[in-house]
């Protein structure tokens, strides 16, 4: 018999959290599930249960009070545990899901699933990005936060909005030269002006910006906007990078070039969802262009087009910890309503409560999209040489070419070519190849589609799935 | 909005038979478009491993044809001016019994006699061929030494990047809801992004083929079941020359209604080094491209009996696409009897193999209203069909 | 290179306790809860692995398990992600040169 529960929560970050909290306190079952070794997500990202801080800050005791209240007797939790599957069974009529782990069943069965993913650095390709010592701004904030590791001593921090921010703010603190930070936008009052009242009831996050601005001042780190890392060289390893101003739509301008020599390059460039739970799942999406990939599309309970799936957070589009804690909240209570746990009036009631801030956090979302929305000249930094598909190696010439043969689809880019097949499943160049083709064909990044997902969502040893499946089913 | 476009022909269809009957017929100066509901190989043409084969070919009027197709493979990259990944390779089928031996013996002696190799081998050969082959019950193989493979994307691609040059419109993500039939002949299509007409439509459409009949009043037989397949990373620590396939599935029952079971495996290793590993699911009509929740653990199971070392290869992906049979084990190949301006070429066993011929024989179609290229009679769409020799068929007993 | 002072005011962090494991053929320590990535890091490794077609150096990229840079081999399994391996006393780690060097 495979294991049954309520609701299946993908993903323990702030807002998988808040779901599975008020979905039990509600008294449904949940069965939470999440890869780290520790809930969190990476936001509330914990350090190791082996380290210790000296101190713990505002940010770490919020993250302590959602954690604390996952100690539920109707919460189950699976750390360090893999999803890499989900399925209709049509024996049960039920969602069942395949999984990886230490002390979880191989398969478990729910009526409905709750996708809290999150997401990941979105990728920008520019000669040499693929060199060690170029990292992602969540890389670098991973190190230092969670495992006391400085991941180079002469930095520069390339992209945009205000994760990057905070990752050189950790890297000053943690006692990195940070040489300067380069915004690829301009006029960011200017474009955020219009929006000031979404600031409203977000005073904590100004209150976060201050305190990496004050790091950053402290350490008299330059701060110029309209500029980026355009290219980076070195022998096996980052050792100077190209920084050149850009012109208003992105495009750097030639006679602004210089070279700083660097040991590591910090790149930020904003979020990419991390979908591929509703592209295995075929449910119904459409393309996003602040993201630059497909996200699903969702009703105002953040139900998907299967109604047992619904999708909160980042995973669904870039809104950060406060709207998915609000979004997972109000998904919970009606998936709640749906199950029997909450009355008509109770939920209503509830809802109501929820709308404005709701609403505050929607257009708080929508401000920062704006105003870092990613310059389009950034998308033609790579040369032909440039590797564009990192697992498999293929280059930006080689993908050009399959655009060239007549490819209309990031499908079809993928099999003439193999970028996208390898182990990361496209995660990393999925939406670079959108960009690509739109451009080389004149075509809008929506006619592009988006890469399939096909189980295990990530590679999986053949024993593996032979063996545990073997426990489920007798 | 709808557009009226007119085209000399529409081929329905961009898997490989498809792309082939596309560039033959841009090539012989026809206007074509050609109409895909997905991306190009979306079905089963995206997901086999591009064996150009002729061991399974249906022994009793498809010979000919067969040879046709694989010496086309001779000099295809030259004619395509790409490379498409083909290379010669051994084709070995593991027997398990003297049953799964009794059902390939017709096969044994037929096709060494038309140039095709095929023969026993004892499990000591086998060792040779696979050292890797686990040798626990094994009773020997058929072995065809001179067989080929392709890459099935590349070469796709090799016939369309020609056919566009040759002015084809690929139209992609145009799903067909309907045929337009004015007095009795076949016109156009209507499809979610627009009407299409055409002198002549070409049904290249394999598993969707029996749906789309059905909007025609036709009962077309033929059967589907799912392949599923998955792909390993890398593997340095096995190395394979052949194309591997299993035949337990002669010997085994399938009864539930649902659950993928396994009925045949098939394994290669890609130039790369990459393994890949297939298996036939169930029959049953299910199109919508998703790998049923029990075909992973089977393919591993079936994987890792004949070649235990692959349990440390790492799974990537999987996918599964609607694969067809026919009862006789040919395809609906020619023009339907009683619709005219319609034109089947569906249900290959061995899509890839017979990919080039199957253009060159609707290209004649299309322009000369017959093929003298070779007697495709008993292909005829309408014909009444008698079960032929089953290698990749199962026991089924329908619930 | 392993720091203690990380956060804004001075806050400092502290590990746990120390451990053995074997990288690339030579006994190392490293302390309970890091990574394996923070292990090669702290020894200087930037080069985790190369890539098979190019034989091109790869490293640490995102840090967060997605992109698959980071693969070494941990115990005798191939294409292990550095970043999300805790590392176990006595955990054998190879740093691969797969393609060319």
């Amino acid at each position: 018999m495979i294991e049954q529960t309520e609701l299946i929560v993908i993903g323990a970050g702030p807002g998988g959290m808040q779901a599975a909290i008020t979905a039990a306190n509600a008294g449904l079952q949940v069965t939470l599930i999440d890869g780290n070794p520790l809930p969190g997500g990476q936001y509330f990202k914990q350090i190791p249960e082996h380290f210790s801080m000296s101190e713990d800050n505002s940010h770490q005791k919020e993250a302590f009070s959602l954690i604390n209240n996952l100690n539920n007797p109707l919460i189950k939790f699976f750390s360090k545990t893999l999803v890499w599957g989900i399925f209709h069974n049509p024996k049960t009529n039920l969602w069942q899901i395949t999984l990886h782990g230490e002390n979880c069943p191989a398969r478990l069965e729910s009526p409905t699933i709750l996708i809290a993913s999150g997401a990941y650095d979105r990728s920008i390709p520019f000669p040499g990005w693929d060199l060690p010592g170029v990292i992602t701004a969540g890389a670098a904030q991973v190190m230092i936060k969670t495992q006391g590791i400085l991941p180079g001593k002469r930095v520069i921090v390339s992209g945009t909005g205000p994760l990057q921010l905070a990752a050189a703010a950790n890297l000053v603190d943690a006692g990195a030269e940070v040489l300067e930070i380069l915004e690829c936008n301009r006029n960011l009052l200017q474009k955020g002006f219009p929006h000031l009242t979404s600031v409203w009831g977000q005073w904590k996050r100004v209150q976060e910006g201050f305190q990496y601005a004050g790091s950053l001042l402290k350490a008299r780190v330059p701060y110029r906007i309209s500029s980026c890392v355009i290219s980076v060289t070195g022998d096996e390893k980052v050792e100077e990078a190209t920084i050149a101003k850009l012109d208003a739509e992105g495009y750097p301008i030639t006679a602004s070039f210089r070279k700083v020599a660097v040991d590591t390059v910090v790149v930020g460039y904003g979020l990419t969802p991390s979908t591929e739970f509703f592209r295995l799942l075929d449910l119904d999406m459409s393309y996003s262009d602040a993201t630059g990939v497909y996200i699903p599309m969702r009703n105002e309970f953040f139900q998907t087009s299967h109604p047992g799936i619904y999708a909160i957070g980042d995973c669904a589009g870039i809104g950060g910890a406060g709207l998915a804690m609000l979004e997972g909240k109000l998904a919970a209570i009606h998936i709640a309503l749906q199950s029997g746990y909450l009355t008509g009036n109770k939920f209503q009631s509830l809802f109501a409560q929820m709308k404005n801030r709701l609403k505050r956090e929607q257009n708080f979302a929508k401000m920062l999209e704006i105003v870092f929305a990613l310059p389009k000249g950034l998308s033609t930094l790579a040369e032909p040489d440039t590797i564009i598909c990192r697992c498999e190696q293929i280059s930006l010439a080689e993908v050009k070419a399959a655009v060239s043969f007549g490819a209309q689809s990031l499908t079809d880019i993928k099999n003439i070519t193999r970028s996208g097949m390898g182990n990361c499943q496209g995660r990393t160049c999925g939406s670079i190849l959108t960009q690509i083709l739109a451009h080389e064909s004149h075509r809008s990044p929506a006619d592009g589609h988006y890469l399939h997902i096909r189980p295990p969502v990530h590679p999986l040893l053949l024993e593996i799935v032979e063996e545990k499946d073997a426990e489920a089913i007798p | 909005m709808n557009t009226k476009k007119t085209h000399d022909v529409i081929i329905v269809g961009a898997g490989v038979i498809g792309c082939s009957i596309a560039y033959h017929l841009t090539k012989a100066g026809f206007n074509v478009a050609l109409i895909e509901q997905k991306h190009v190989g979306a079905g089963a043409s995206g997901a086999n491993f591009g064996m150009v084969q002729s061991n399974d070919v249906e022994i009793k009027h498809s010979i000919p044809m067969v040879l046709k197709g694989y010496a086309r493979f001779n000099d295809l990259e030259e004619e395509l001016g790409m490379d498409i990944g083909f290379r010669r390779i051994a084709s070995l089928r593991l027997l398990s019994s003297e049953a799964q031996w009794a059902n390939s013996r017709e096969r044994a002696m037929i096709l060494p006699k038309a140039g095709i190799p095929y023969e026993y081998v004892s499990p000591q050969k086998v060792l040779e061929i696979e050292p890797a082959v686990n040798p626990d019950g094994l009773f020997g193989a058929t072995y065809a030494s001179y067989q080929g493979q392709a890459n099935p994307f590349l070469l796709m691609w090799g016939f369309l990047r020609k056919a566009n040059q040759q002015g084809l419109s690929l139209l992609t993500y145009h799903e067909l809801k309907n045929f337009i039939v004015q007095s009795g002949r076949v016109i156009g299509v209507e499809t979610t992004r627009g009407t299409f007409y055409a002198e002549k439509i070409v049904l290249a459409t394999a598993a969707w083929t029996r749906k789309l009949g059905i909007l025609l009043g036709q009962n077309w037989n033929i059967h589907t079941f799912r392949a599923s397949a998955m792909a390993t990373e890398r593997f340095s620590d096995l190395h394979i020359n052949s194309i591997v396939t299993s035949a337990d599935h002669i010997e085994a029952e399938v009864n539930g209604p649902e659950d993928a079971e396994l009925t045949v495996m098939a394994l290669t290793q890609t130039q790369e080094g990459n393994f890949l590993i297939a298996q036939a699911d169930r029959p049953g009509e299910i199109l919508d491209g998703k790998i049923s929740h029990m075909a992973p653990r089977a393919m591993s199971t079936i994987t890792t009996r004949f070649f235990p070392i692959l349990r440390k290869a790492k799974i990537i992906r999987t996918w599964t696409a609607p694969t067809t049979y026919t009862d006789d084990g040919m395809p609906l190949l020619g023009p339907v009897k009683d619709l005219p301006g319609l034109i089947l070429a569906a249900s290959f066993r061995s899509a890839v193999v017979h990919s080039p011929v199957a253009g060159e024989i609707v290209t004649q179609l299309v322009s000369q209203g017959y093929c003298d290229l070779l007697d495709i009679s008993p292909f005829a769409p309408e014909r009444s069909m008698q079960e032929a020799d089953t290698v990749y068929k199962v026991k089924t007993t329908r619930p | 290179m392993r720091v203690k002072k990380i956060g804004s005011r001075g806050q400092t962090i502290n590990r746990g306790r120390q451990v053995q494991i074997i990288l690339n053929d030579k006994p190392v320590f490293a302390y309970e809860g890091e990574l394996v990535s923070t292990v090669l890091q702290s020894e200087g490794i930037h080069i985790f692995n190369r890539k098979h077609k190019t034989g091109k150096p790869a490293g640490i990229y995102c840090g967060m398990g997605i992109c698959y840079e980071c693969l070494v081999n941990v115990n005798g399994v191939a294409n292990t992600r550095a970043c999300q391996t805790p590392i176990e006393e006595g955990m054998t780690i190879h740093t691969e040169p797969e393609g060319k060097s």
